[in-house]
């Protein structure tokens, strides 16, 4: 499989503990990298449908304790090739990292 | 648990991208939930970067929403083409557009990337003109559509003199458009006119209690106020010997200046004031609401004309505007056959605005001669005359777009 794009993979960790919507991947992936990755309302359209098209995730119902503000925004989850990749993704950086630290690059920690 | 999407509309103008670049169905189901993701992107990026955060996020939102609904539309006629029996059927079906269109908008992509400089010109020039164009309307709008403040109006038109041989016409109630003799030939020859004035914009510097003031003037014959049916609020307008150029110089204060200038004390008038190194007697002030055409004028001073202004000689020193009221039957029309009965010369009303489409096209010209080789290498591969010219349009089509979103938000 090829490598996954940046914000594929964002999506993906972002959609692996629960199941959510647009706007809480957004908030998601900014809250867990400090800010430093901020997701577009379009580009997350497409990512979504292309993710969806490879079944790497799948639309979810709703949690049980959302209240909707009116609307109905679609849920997405993690499906098992969504894991799966992710996990290659993962394991692919780990590598990279290893790498890194072998060539005292990267120092700590 | 993720909170739940307020129902927040975004802005017009976010909507109006959704509207124009996505298909139909696709936005209605998407639109909600966009314009919320897009309003978080917003708050976000103004609560870290500020102002110009603001500005980045909608450049960037906009950009980002063009670009998914272009994705939406090849989605759609990707699935009408799978509807249509699966397979392409031939090079111009249904299924075989999305694919070249999606190739085109990256091949257009790329080009502009890689020629930044023409991109960033052409861009700014759109920007630009565009930002211009919205400023110009805005004012045409308030200078000619929208009525001016005066009683009948309608009535009211604007006389300029103008040279078809010696390129465009500069016409419009600040560009010069009369001379002195025209205006007494009209005076006396024209019979579908209720009254005729002319007037000059100037700049004044006033000698007040505290120093010296730069403002702006209005030098008005006093037929105006009787034309544009002004009433004094306080002391009088001009009389017909004000007028005459070597009466003893009179003025006017607008409501704004009397207030600012000198808190509106009603001892103003009957005193003089220098404008200029002239003294003025102030004789009145207008009311509070009154407004011709622009709103910075604060003094109204008489015109006259000496003798040898009026001279033939100076049949083409188009210093003054010139307006009339027509009477309550008569038509434009039947002014302008009057006016070409004393002086054959024609007479226009609105000025024209067109530049964009021009600067740009000519812009576009220059870089395709410096591509011939591009278009040569895609050529002997293969590609067909009708390709590479949608490959053009489509690059043309993009900057445009992205010019036209650049410049409404720069106008916003």
């Amino acid at each position: 499989m090829r490598n996954l794009p940046e914000h594929w993979f964002h999506i993906l960790l972002a959609v692996a503990d629960q199941a959510r919507h647009g706007l809480g991947i957004i908030q998601e992936v900014s809250a867990s990298t400090n800010g430093e990755v901020q997701l577009w309302p379009g580009m997350l359209y497409v990512a979504l449908r292309r993710l969806a098209d490879g079944g790497l995730v799948a639309e979810a119902d709703p949690p049980a304790s959302f209240e909707s503000g009116g609307g109905r925004p679609r849920f997405y989850r993690i499906t098992a090739a969504g894991r799966k990749a992710s996990a290659a993704e993962a394991r692919r950086l780990a590598q990279l990292v290893a790498t890194a630290r072998a060539k005292r690059i990267l120092r700590g920690t | 648990v993720s909170k739940a999407p307020s129902v927040r509309r975004a802005p017009l103008l976010y909507r109006l991208v959704l509207w124009l670049a996505w298909p139909a169905r696709e936005r209605r189901a998407q639109s909600a939930e966009l314009e919320q993701m897009f309003l978080h992107c917003v708050a976000e990026s103004r609560r870290r970067r500020g102002w110009p955060g603001v500005v980045l996020a909608w450049l960037r939102g906009m950009a980002d929403a063009m670009g998914a609904g272009i994705f939406a539309w090849a989605e759609l006629f990707a699935a009408r083409g799978r509807m249509n029996g699966g397979r392409s059927m031939g090079r111009l079906s249904l299924s075989g557009i999305p694919r070249e269109l999606v190739s085109d908008v990256r091949l257009a992509a790329r080009a502009l990337v890689r020629d930044r400089l023409f991109t960033a010109t052409a861009l700014l020039t759109l920007l630009v003109c565009l930002a211009a164009n919205a400023a110009i309307f805005s004012i045409v709008r308030s200078v000619l559509l929208k009525p001016l403040p005066i009683p009948e109006a309608d009535r009211i038109v604007l006389l300029s003199n103008i040279y078809p041989r010696s390129g465009p016409p500069r016409t419009g109630p600040g560009a010069s458009g009369t001379s002195a003799p025209d205006y007494f030939d009209r005076l006396e020859g024209m019979t579908v006119f209720e009254e005729q004035a002319t007037y000059q914009r100037l700049s004044a510097s006033v000698e007040l209690a505290d120093g010296v003031e730069r403002t702006v003037a209005l030098r008005a014959t006093p037929s105006f106020f009787a034309l544009v049916r002004a009433r004094p609020l306080r002391g009088t307008l001009f009389r017909e010997q004000d007028g005459e150029f070597d009466a003893a110089p009179r003025a006017i204060l607008s409501y704004g200046y009397w207030q600012r200038a000198f808190g509106g004390e009603e001892a103003v008038i009957g005193r003089d004031v220098r404008i200029n190194g002239v003294a003025f007697h102030v004789i009145g002030v207008l009311p509070r609401d009154f407004q011709f055409i622009w709103n910075d004028v604060d003094l109204w001073l008489p015109l006259g004309f000496a003798p040898a202004l009026r001279a033939d000689s100076r049949r083409h020193s188009n210093n003054w505007n010139m307006i009339a009221r027509l009477k309550p039957d008569a038509t434009v029309a039947q002014a302008q056959a009057e006016v070409d009965a004393i002086n054959a010369r024609p007479l226009e009303r609105f000025p024209q605005f067109r530049s964009i489409i021009i600067d740009s096209a000519n812009l576009l010209l220059v870089r395709s001669a410096g591509r011939v080789r591009e278009m040569a290498i895609r050529q002997t591969l293969g590609a067909g005359p009708l390709r590479l010219g949608r490959q053009l349009l489509t690059e043309t089509t993009f900057l445009t777009l992205l010019g036209g979103v650049l410049g409404i938000a720069a106008a916003w």
